[in-house]
């Protein structure tokens, strides 16, 4: 059985231009220990998925499809039951450190919270499961740390502490909303590194959520392309990079600046992520797309078998990917 | 902390000497004699004369000044010109009123503020915010004496369940002093809670939608967990800056509500002291009022540094 199973999630958030679709009909299953990568621009859905999937979406979201994790169906869940669900069999680790921990808690009694609500330990086994936490995300001088306050502690120091948070009830999934955009580079592989540890030791499921290909390329085992709250193409991460089928895929590929190409103007994929409470009909990324013929502006491409597992939402795929006009990188 | 304490004491010390050239400025420039107001419009010259002499009223100012700091500093606050007793004593008496009367009245403005802008921000956009924010504009328009006086029509008068005036003092035991006390207390209370109840609103409203109360909910703390546990404390730094603020108009509140309920605290002593010209009286009353709300915010300025542990480690 399938630890996560996700069926045509769909969420519509309303705003002042009318009904933002954020989420379009998002299926999948994560199973026991696998990594799932979910890569695209700023604003195509990506964290309200996440968000949605722990059930913490903003007031009036109108959420719809089945989410059911180890066989238990989240959707049928009441408010209080969830409580128990969230921050217990699914964590999640948030994008900003800096602004995520609680500035007047020290880290201990944030770390601690999760443990005296879920796991039923008594206050010193609490306390010291925090302190062996603090020292396992890589916090050595735990003791230090536990008394700490968040702003004596580094973006690094911080997103471990909130690791550390998310581990602690020993969660099947977990959750990473961007969790190295907001840090230093060389503190990001470390952090990364962390993660994929910790996830492989307690064969956790992890859903890693990234605008950075490099990020996805180097921690998960399948990756979804996100693009106007779709996925628009899905396969085994290393199949995905060695055959970009999407023009959208290519697309974010090619916009990755290489070392060694010499000076050139960065390429960019024309025009902007389309409104979320505007998306044009048929194929949302017809508008930005050097492909595109009328069909795409009128029909709405399904998953097309790209090779084993390896899918793609277009019309124009066999185009697509004769031309790859920008190849593939691997 | 300590350098931050230090810091504190030097401006208390500071805003105190700054208070008392201005109420000394003050009392200097204002028309009325202490001697005509004693001896009556009439009086002959030489009895004016001698009578000024003996309250020391011929020296310089300046003299009279540095007299005056000198003689506080020692303990001595000089004798009341109509009471005839040392100011130090008549100002001990009527502590032992205004000192509970502010505590009750800023207990109850705390208490209801804090519980209703949380009740109205935890419902925001449901009918029971709409009603806090209706009720605290009222609060917010009365003027306290006289929503004083429509108490004591209603609880005293009608009800009959407070003396509608008065005070018997602590020695007629805790609760005769503390039923004459309440009354006064609500009416200060109500304007102040008022303007703190949408403060401590607003402030829940915005430390609602940080980052930090998301990662509380993403762990399994309920709503309700989440406001007491991670909102309360952060919404409670500006709430409490308008708090130190507030307890100066309490102050000055004191002195018209005792007027209105008859009490004979602080601010009834000091307003009959202006109307005998007891300068004496006057300028040692009102000192002692800045350094009450001086002392207060200088309480804000530590529980800032307790909320918060940032503020602490930047000054220190």
């Amino acid at each position: 059985m399938s630890v996560l199973e996700v069926d045509r999630l769909t969420v519509a958030l309303p705003m002042v231009a009318g009904l933002a679709r954020a989420v379009r009909d998002v299926s999948f299953r994560l199973e026991r220990g696998e990594t799932l990568g979910i890569v695209g621009e700023s604003g195509c859905g990506k964290s309200m998925m996440a968000l949605a999937l722990m059930g913490l979406l903003p007031e009036g979201a109108d959420l719809r499809g089945g989410i059911t994790l180890n066989g238990c169906d989240l959707r049928a869940l009441d408010e209080k039951a969830m409580c128990r669900v969230r921050g217990n069999a699914i964590a999640m680790v948030f994008q900003e450190p800096m602004t995520s921990l609680n500035p007047v808690h020290t880290i201990g009694k944030q770390v601690i919270e999760p443990l005296m609500l879920h796991s039923g330990l008594g206050r010193d086994e609490a306390n010291a499961e925090t302190l062996s936490l603090l020292e396992r995300v890589g916090l050595v001088d735990p003791r230090r740390f536990y008394g700490a306050y968040p702003h004596q502690l580094s973006g690094g120091q911080r997103q471990r502490a909130m690791i550390a948070m998310a581990l602690s009830c020993h969660p099947e999934v977990l959750i990473a909303d961007e969790p190295t955009t907001a840090l230093d580079v060389t503190i990001q592989g470390q952090i990364l590194d962390l993660i994929r540890d910790v996830v492989s030791e307690r064969q956790m499921s992890l859903i890693l959520i990234s605008h950075d290909l490099g990020v996805i390329a180097e921690t998960v085992d399948r990756v979804f392309v996100m693009y106007g709250g779709a996925v628009v193409e899905q396969g085994p991460t290393p199949d995905v990079f060695a055959r970009l089928a999407h023009p959208y895929t290519q697309g974010l590929f090619a916009a990755v600046p290489q070392v060694g190409e010499g000076r050139r103007r960065l390429r960019t994929i024309p025009g902007t992520v389309p409104e979320l409470a505007d998306l044009p009909g048929g194929c949302t990324f017809a508008d930005r797309c050097s492909l595109a013929h009328e069909t795409c502006r009128s029909q709405v491409p399904d998953m097309r078998s790209v090779g084993e597992n390896h899918s793609a939402a277009c019309l124009r795929l066999d185009a697509a990917m004769a031309s790859s006009s920008f190849g593939s990188r691997r | 902390m300590s350098v931050f304490l230090a810091k504190r004491f030097a401006i208390f010390v500071a805003t105190l000497f700054g208070a008392s050239v201005v109420i000394f400025l003050a009392l200097e420039i204002l028309p009325g004699d202490p001697a005509y107001a004693i001896l009556g419009a009439d009086a002959e010259p030489s009895a004016y004369e001698a009578l000024r002499r003996e309250l020391g009223l011929d020296r310089p100012a300046v003299d009279r000044y540095f007299s005056w700091v000198g003689g506080m500093l020692t303990g001595d606050f000089g004798v009341s010109y109509t009471y005839s007793v040392p100011v130090s004593e008549l100002v001990v008496e009527r502590l032992a009123l205004t000192v509970p009367l502010a505590v009750i009245a800023m207990a109850l403005t705390v208490v209801a503020a804090v519980g209703l802008g949380l009740y109205a921000a935890a419902h925001h956009n449901t009918i029971g915010d709409w009603g806090v924010m209706v009720f605290s504009q009222f609060g917010i328009a009365l003027p306290n004496f006289w929503f004083g006086i429509l108490l004591i029509l209603f609880f005293s008068v009608y009800l009959g369940w407070f003396p509608s005036g008065g005070f018997p003092g602590w020695s007629a035991g805790t609760w005769p002093a503390l039923k004459s006390l309440l009354l006064p207390a609500v009416a200060l209370a109500t304007v102040q809670a008022a303007i703190l109840a949408r403060v401590t609103r607003s402030s829940v409203l915005e430390t609602i939608r940080e980052d930090y109360v998301r990662t509380a909910r993403a762990k399994g703390l309920t709503r309700t967990a989440t406001l007491w546990r991670h909102v309360l404390r952060n919404a409670l730094i500006p709430v409490v800056t308008i708090m130190g603020l507030q307890f100066a108009n309490l102050l000055a509140g004191t002195i018209v509500i005792e007027n209105v309920f008859f009490l004979p605290g602080l601010g009834r002593l000091v307003f009959q002291a202006i109307a005998n010209r007891d300068l004496v009286v006057v300028k040692d009353v009102v000192l002692l009022l800045a350094a009450m709300v001086v002392i207060v915010n200088f309480v804000v300025d530590l529980a800032y540094a307790v909320i918060d542990p940032r503020l602490g480690a930047r000054d220190a």
